[in-house]
């Protein structure tokens, strides 16, 4: 099974390269995807959630979900301090009152001890 | 047991106030996610996956399913008022939806809209009340080819009723079996690609990857745009619709219920193909074309009716084969294996609390979704302004949440976080990622029924075409593969989905 779907990808891979140069040779132009778009946002938001990965166990989930929420309030669409500080820590007290306490979901405690 | 002691059985069980808490947050939340853009129900349903874990099988499914209708319903509400679709089924629903709201009328378009899912959702659970015990008797003569066939046809139909070329769905299907073959080798022992990574020995779960897919990339996609959304600055009166409504919209609705629920049993169909195939049969049938798309009820009634009566329809192969029709279904399948139960011709028999309690919390969750949206349509306007920049942490929090609690394993997180990197991508280049899903559950089964089949003959292939059952399902499967290859479908085929 392994083999065949290999084997599958593969074939359909080809089908689509001669597929984009039938369409090339017909005079299509293609854009960059990345142009006209601010993927800059994305690559943020994609590094923030493998760093939350990468930090929710040493530092715990309190920590890490408190930073998160925080930094992505601030940096991609960028809020007031007011509102960064204070919704981040009313979303994290949320989400560790609803998971933690109320359905038990065991999240990694870290260094803090919550 | 007959047929109506089984159906007052789920019904005492659906109004078990346990039972009937599930329903009723099953649906809320379903409705909440149906009205917010960026998070759909399979974002949502894997989210609450683990939480069921600790509920007794019927409650979990009654609870997951409530969400799966509830986003039918609250999808509409977006596409009214804010010409955004809450989730993919209702995008055909902002064509005329929209224009009513502009023109004053958004009280009639979002009653019509509730009202004819509230039929269709009825109806079509009528149908799988009929259909699905008649189904999975005559199931129980199939035997391991069928199953293959069957599950070939699945996957055929999503890739040809995909949008895009069929040969970007079908690479998607393929790398789907793929990740579907990664770990132990149930019949060999063998560890397939897990490079010597133990967390990678259980394969890949479900989950993580429709999370990623799904729920991540979704968030990377929007923040990219503008994240500004106006709602329509008009007060929402006369919700219930006046007579002329009424006379307009019936036809529609049966019509979409019919045409939805049948489209939705098919494997690979479901929500979103039936509500464009109603808008364009109604299009299609109307005494005034012309004005489709500037405000007229029927685009509204047909449509929302459709993909609600899909989803009823979609439970059919599901509960009856075991086989999973989108990628709704297939999570449900994940539930109902997590919970120790063979999906399966053999469910309704062995576990008939499971069938008829789901069918029966499905007409409570139905009319509670009827007294839900009427009133609270204010309500859901409120959580639709509260803007998209603080929205977007919450949902990626609540799917590392999710992706976490289901084995409190941070390799999970990493895997959502993979998938939701690749299918930003898949969006970019417009690879659909429903076919994948689907492959990734079916996978593990098709290969079970292949090697089955192939030792019932002596490892003969032949055995798929000398069976008349599984013959006759690979030649359909086998013709819609080579429909494309035909001209004038080519020519027709990017409007279907686009």
């Amino acid at each position: 099974m392994p083999f065949l779907s290999g084997l599958a990808i593969g074939f359909f891979s080809i089908i689509g390269f001669i597929h984009a140069t039938i369409r090339k040779n017909r005079g299509e132009v293609w854009d960059s995807f990345l142009k006209a778009v601010r993927w800059e946002k994305a690559l943020i938001i994609i590094i923030s959630l493998f760093a939350y990965g990468l930090l929710l166990g040493p530092i715990g989930f309190f920590l890490c979900t408190l930073l998160f929420i925080g930094f992505l309030l601030r940096v991609i669409v960028p809020q007031r301090w007011l509102l960064v500080i204070g919704g981040s820590l009313l979303i994290t007290v949320a989400s560790y009152v609803v998971f933690e306490v109320l359905l038990k979901a065991q999240l990694p405690k870290g260094f803090l001890g919550f | 047991m007959d047929f109506f002691n089984s159906a007052i059985m789920g019904f005492q069980l659906a109004f078990q106030p346990i039972n009937f808490m599930f329903c009723f947050i099953g649906v809320l939340i379903g409705t909440l996610v149906g009205v917010l853009p960026g998070l759909g129900p399979v974002a949502a349903m894997s989210l609450l996956l683990p939480v069921t874990f600790n509920v007794a099988p019927v409650s979990a499914i009654i609870v997951l399913s409530g969400i799966y209708y509830g986003a039918m319903y609250g999808g509409s509400t977006t596409s009214i008022l804010v010409n955004i679709p809450g989730e993919a089924a209702s995008v055909i629903t902002c064509l005329d939806g929209y224009q009513m709201a502009r023109q004053g009328r958004a009280g009639p378009a979002l009653g019509i809209a509730a009202f004819g899912s509230f039929i269709a959702g009825t109806l079509s659970i009528v149908g799988l009340m009929f259909i699905g015990p008649f189904l999975a008797a005559g199931a129980l003569r199939f035997g391991p080819p069928e199953y293959f066939a069957i599950m070939i046809l699945g996957m055929t139909v999503l890739t040809f009723l995909a949008s895009g070329p069929m040969w970007k769905a079908l690479l998607m299907a393929a790398f789907g079996l793929f990740l579907s073959t990664i770990g132990m080798d149930n019949v060999s022992g063998i560890a397939r690609l897990s490079f010597n990574i133990e967390e990678l020995l259980d394969g890949i779960g479900l989950v993580p990857v429709v999370m990623g897919l799904f729920g991540i990339s979704e968030v990377m996609l929007n923040v990219e745009s503008s994240m500004d959304r106006s709602i329509f600055a008009t007060k929402i009166k006369n919700i219930l619709p006046n007579l002329k409504d009424w006379k307009a919209s019936w036809g529609p609705i049966i019509r979409g219920t019919f045409l939805g629920f049948f489209l939705g049993i098919l494997p690979g169909a479901g929500a979103v193909i039936s509500s464009f195939a109603s808008y364009a049969v109604e299009k299609k049938i109307s005494k005034h074309p012309e004005k489709f798309g500037t405000g007229v009820i029927e685009g509204v009634a047909g449509p929302e009716s459709a993909n609600n009566a899909a989803t009823g329809g979609a439970f059919i192969p599901l509960l009856s084969l075991g086989i999973p029709s989108n990628a709704v279904t297939a999570l449900l399948l994940g539930a109902l294996i997590i919970h120790g139960i063979q999906p399966g011709p053999l469910l309704i028999k062995e576990h008939p609390d499971i069938f008829w309690g789901t069918v029966a919390s499905m007409y409570l969750g139905n009319i509670l979704l009827l007294v839900l949206n009427l009133p609270l349509i204010g309500l859901w306007v409120k959580v639709l302004k509260v803007p998209y920049p603080v929205l977007f942490p919450l949902i990626l929090l609540f799917c590392l949440i999710g992706a976490y609690s289901l084995n409190n394993s941070i390799t999970d997180v990493t895997i959502m976080n993979i998938f939701g990197l690749i299918g930003y991508f898949f969006r970019k280049f417009r690879y659909e990622a429903a076919p994948l899903v689907l492959a990734l559950v079916l996978g593990p089964m098709m290969e079970n029924s292949l090697r089955q089949s192939l030792l019932l003959s002596d490892g003969n292939p032949l055995i798929f075409l000398n069976r008349p059952i599984s013959s006759v399902i690979l030649i359909i499967a086998f013709l819609l593969l080579a429909f494309p290859l035909i001209p004038w479908f080519n020519k027709k085929r990017p409007a279907f989905g686009e």
